[in-house]
């Protein structure tokens, strides 16, 4: 985008700009089209073996997609997956928010709590996956959990950065302004926060997506998750593949969600 | 050390707002307990237009911290009105050296923020409100963008408008025009002179531009080295020293023999080393 920015102030003219523009974006095309085709040949020249090699093409999931949409596969399980990811990530932020804004706040709080958390941060959510279900069963709530232990910490720790970013500069003068706790609050330190607590929403996003997939194998009969296990027992590899695009495809969209969030509601210094 | 009166001047003007008993700040630095305030007494009357002069490192900025209750003394006591001083509040504005704009904000929205904060209003009658005092500190131009697309001097003057806006009883004003070039400077002046004889607030501020001391003070007080007060001279210079009464042979004469005094005074404190304990 900034590439093509710079190139665009080059060209004088606005056809220029428009060309320029339009040169930009068909790179972005003729990426996605250099992977279908290296992918195509590869099935087409066997390198997946003689058995699956049909199956695996691109061809064959684009025609899976079609039949999935069709017979409303794809809505049944892409469905409750994103609302799995959504409804975790509520809760997620209903709790990361405050605990990062008093952690990032407080400096004690913040020795007190950052080994701790550092620590917590670097085990996968698939490791408390039996206990999980010795807690709350198989089925949606578990894996509701292990989504929620993986998007906490990147929106705490990343909350607590931006709200350490406060300077005491803006405090003291907000103090002279007569300003309330709640208000110094609400107009200073949440929006000052705001831009890191963006970052550490895509990031949760992203690694709730993909920890998504492995939970939901963990006995719940519906989401993507789900239908890849399905997809195998019943021998659909072209629905397999096609069940993959998908994943892939909604992480992408989430995440350009989220990059749009950045941009529309980041400051600068 | 005692206030000393100036050419037969008079003692402040009403009773005191704000009065300074045996004012003294420490500092801890690297180990050493340096005493950047020390043992300071003013009184300060309602309306009064106080300026503070000093050589650098003085101790000026930390005495008006001190009264704006961002530091607490580590001895003495300051009243205001009566009540010790225990924190900062919403009757003593600030103007800070460094700029306290929000950058999320433009400067329209920072100039707002007082008035939210003090609530009660319409917003619409804050929006006219704010753009009254952008109008005033010539920014009208550049209401809508952000502080990081000002210029110094522009930064300076959303923050002195930010401050203004809210209306504080007490004005405490830290270098405020240090950066401003020295046409922007000259129209602060008369701005602030004018807002002071129209709010009738109080105005303490600190500044290391004897010229402006003059200009705008009721009284100089002088700060030396060692962090003490070393006089209070009173300014008994005509109002107005701004515009064409500034240019009278007579007024001049007396603005440089003033301004001498004053500067005797400066130099005399600025030889004294700091006081480590």
């Amino acid at each position: 985008m900034n590439m093509a920015d710079e190139s665009g102030k080059k060209q004088q003219s606005g056809a220029g700009k428009v060309g320029e523009f339009l040169v930009d974006r068909s790179f972005y095309v003729l990426g996605i089209l250099l992977f279908l085709g290296v992918w195509q040949a590869a099935s087409m020249l066997e390198l997946f073996g003689s058995d699956f090699s049909e199956a695996f093409s691109p061809l064959a999931a684009m025609l899976a997609l079609i039949e999935m949409a069709r017979d409303g596969d794809i809505m049944r399980h892409a469905v409750p997956s994103l609302r799995r990811v959504l409804v975790s990530l509520a809760f997620a932020i209903l709790v990361a928010l405050p605990v990062g804004v008093l952690v990032g706040y407080f400096k004690r709080l913040e020795q007190l709590t950052y080994v701790v958390f550092q620590f917590m941060r670097m085990i996968s959510p698939l490791a408390w996956m039996p206990i999980a279900i010795i807690m709350f069963g198989v089925g949606d709530l578990s894996v509701t959990f292990l989504l929620w232990l993986v998007a906490i910490w990147p929106l705490i720790l990343n909350t607590a950065h931006g709200a350490g970013r406060v300077s005491h500069l803006w405090l003291n003068m907000a103090k002279t302004m007569g300003a309330m706790d709640a208000g110094i609050l609400r107009k200073i330190i949440i929006p000052a926060a705001i831009p890191d607590m963006l970052t550490g929403l895509r990031l949760a996003v992203g690694v709730s997506w993909i920890i998504l997939v492995p939970a939901e194998m963990l006995g719940v009969s519906d989401g993507l998750g789900y239908f890849i296990l399905d997809t195998r027992d019943r021998f659909r590899y072209d629905q397999l593949i096609a069940t993959i695009v998908v994943i892939g495809a909604i992480g992408y969209l989430l995440d350009s969600v989220n990059r749009w969030l950045i941009s529309k509601y980041s400051w600068k210094i | 050390m005692s206030e000393v009166l100036h050419n037969g001047g008079t003692p402040p003007k009403a009773k005191a707002l704000i009065s300074l008993k045996g004012v003294s700040k420490n500092f801890r630095k690297n180990g050493k307990e340096i005493r950047v305030v020390n043992e300071c007494n003013l009184e300060i009357a309602e309306n009064e237009f106080l300026v503070i002069v000093g050589p650098t490192g003085s101790g000026k900025s930390t005495l008006l911290k001190l009264i704006a209750g961002f530091e607490a003394p580590t001895a003495g006591e300051i009243r205001l009105g009566g009540d010790i001083i225990k924190g900062p509040g919403a009757d003593r504005g600030m103007i800070f050296q460094e700029y306290a704009l929000l950058p999320w904000r433009t400067v329209l929205k920072n100039v707002e923020l007082g008035l939210e904060f003090k609530g009660g209003k319409k917003e619409a009658e804050n929006r006219e409100l704010a753009m009254k005092y952008i109008d005033m500190v010539g920014l009208s131009y550049a209401m809508n963008k952000y502080p990081a697309e000002l210029s110094g001097g522009m930064k300076r003057r959303a923050s002195l408008a930010m401050i203004l806006v809210t209306k504080p009883k007490i004005l405490l004003m830290d270098g405020p025009f240090n950066a401003l070039d020295s046409k922007t400077k000259m129209t602060m002046h008369a701005e602030i002179t004018r807002i002071w004889e129209h709010e009738h607030n109080t105005i303490i501020f600190v500044t290391s531009e004897l010229d402006e001391a003059v200009k705008l003070s009721d009284r100089i007080a002088v700060m030396n080295k060692a962090g003490q007060i070393s006089k209070v001279f009173h300014n008994d210079l005509p109002r107005p020293r701004i515009g064409k009464a500034a240019l009278e042979t007579d007024f001049h004469n007396r603005f440089i023999k003033f301004r001498e005094e004053v500067l005797n005074e400066v130099k005399a404190g600025a030889g004294l080393t700091v006081c480590e304990y």
